[in-house]
């Protein structure tokens, strides 16, 4: 019998290799003669034991190290409780979204994904900057949106609507600046069932002059009616008399610009007939 | 006759000679039969065995049985004289023919929902500073839990490794009050 033992230093990991029985030949003998003659290297051997648990439970192992986990560590009792507990003891303190998005993307766990999703964006970063160098028109894009002619709907919206044109919901490249303060004009759809909460906004642009307020009807019977402006107070700032012809749902108000300063509107509209009131809302920025 | 059957036919007699060998003193003797039980289990799994609660529980026979033989002239840790012995056992059954590779066994909802509680009862039981580097200790998720840990380090006043020191050495308490606890839990099912 050997009574007369060297006893080696061993490393955390060291201890770690030999749990997961990575340790070559002649350091396994070494550790093994350790391990009964050395009670600190036994103490050192359960505490790294524990900590070997806690990362197969939070999945901090590496894959090399995560199969020799599955081959050598799971096969007592004792060692199956640990990482029960290293599992509870992690749910119970740590957050679960992490553990949680790492089980829906397991690509991610690979740093090969990682990389490549990484060079992924950065090539379609560079790609998108080297497009707008070489195509600058394709800014521009955005802009022609906000100037092409809205149809008109129903909803209530704010819609920029060049008055002589062709075709509603045309699409047209670019528009020329307005030749005159007659030639442009704010068309605003309002609608009587919106609340003064919801009512649509209007920024006051300089180069308008009018407002072309669209109120939205009930029937499309020819009616005459009576259109006023007034303040969310209910002063009147300015009224109009308006006639729609048979199978028109909206009738058109117009109001000029000095009319308005920034504030909340409503327009009430009286049917001459039968004296039947709609009120629309209108806010203006 | 399997090995595990052997471990049955044990005698009692067989078993306190071997515990009085060990130490006179029965308290030092359980403790000692505990720790080079677990040596044993510890290097059979890094060998790879699949059963190696089994094999150092056969070891322990054999050696007991031997006791009555080698009590007088032999000299030296008495503890190695198991490892002696494993390595035959563990020999004699890498020699046996492998039916099939055994997996660990599938997971106990019962036993995982024992473990909760008894979670619960032994985080209860330790001290308030215990509890709190227990609980920092495992508040957080991979790379946010080295940062944590190290301010925990820091807050404290020590380093890294002793931190992961201290929290060892209390979740090896937690794990000894677990074990119990579902020991209790078990024979009062």
């Amino acid at each position: 019998m050997i009574t007369n033992l060297h006893q080696p230093k061993f490393s955390d990991a060291a201890i770690r290799q030999f749990l997961l029985g990575q340790l070559r030949r002649n350091d396994r003998i070494a550790f093994e003669r350790a391990l009964f003659c050395d009670s600190s290297l036994e103490q050192r051997t359960r505490l790294e034991e524990i900590a070997l648990a806690d990362d197969y439970a939070t999945r901090r192992l590496r894959d090399k190290d995560l199969n020799a986990f599955r081959q050598t560590f799971r096969f007592t009792a004792a060692r199956r409780n640990q990482i029960e507990v290293s599992m509870a003891l992690n749910e119970c303190f740590a957050p679960l979204a992490d553990a949680h998005r790492a089980q829906k993307s397991p690509m991610f766990k690979h740093p090969v994904w990682r990389w490549a999703v990484a060079t992924m964006i950065l090539i379609m970063l560079f790609a998108t900057v080297w497009l707008v160098m070489k195509e600058p028109q394709i800014v521009k894009v955005p802009r022609r949106f906000l100037h092409s002619n809205a149809p008109v709907t129903p909803t209530p919206e704010v819609a920029h609507h060049a008055e002589h044109a062709t075709e509603p919901g045309a699409h047209r490249e670019e528009l020329p600046p307005a030749p005159s303060h007659e030639a442009a004009l704010d068309v605003v759809v309002l609608d009587s069932t919106v609340s003064a909460e919801n009512a649509p906004t209007v920024t006051l642009a300089t180069l308008r002059d009018k407002y072309h307020l669209q109120l939205m009807l009930d029937g499309t019977s020819s009616a005459t009616f009576l259109a006023e402006l007034l303040t969310s107070r209910g002063d009147l700032i300015y009224s109009q008399e308006l006639t729609t012809a048979a199978g028109e749902n909206r009738v058109s108000f117009d109001v000029s610009r000095d009319r308005l300063v920034g504030g909340d509107y409503q327009v009430r509209l009286t049917r001459k007939p039968d004296g039947n009131v709609k009120t629309y809302y209108l806010r203006v920025r | 006759m399997s090995p595990a059957r052997q471990l049955k036919t044990l005698q009692k007699t067989d078993f306190d000679r071997l515990l009085l060998w060990l130490d006179p003193n029965p308290e030092h003797a359980g403790e000692l039969y505990e720790k080079i039980r677990w040596r044993l289990i510890a290097i059979l799994a890094s060998r790879g065995c699949c059963v190696p609660e089994e094999l150092a529980d056969e070891t322990i026979d054999r050696v007991a049985r031997r006791v009555a033989d080698i009590e007088a002239t032999y000299a030296g840790d008495k503890s190695l004289y198991f490892l002696g012995v494993m390595n035959n056992v563990h020999h004699e059954y890498l020699k046996r023919p492998r039916l099939s590779e055994l997996a660990p066994p599938p997971e106990d909802s019962i036993v995982k929902e024992q473990t909760y509680l008894c979670l619960d009862k032994c985080i209860e039981k330790l001290t308030p500073h215990a509890r709190e580097v227990i609980e920092q200790y495992y508040a957080a998720e991979r790379r946010a839990k080295i940062n944590l840990r190290k301010r925990i380090a820091t807050a404290l006043g020590i380093s890294n490794s002793t931190l992961r020191l201290r929290a060892l050495r209390i979740r090896a308490k937690l794990q000894v009050c677990i074990e119990r606890c579902l020991e209790g839990s078990q024979t009062g099912r």
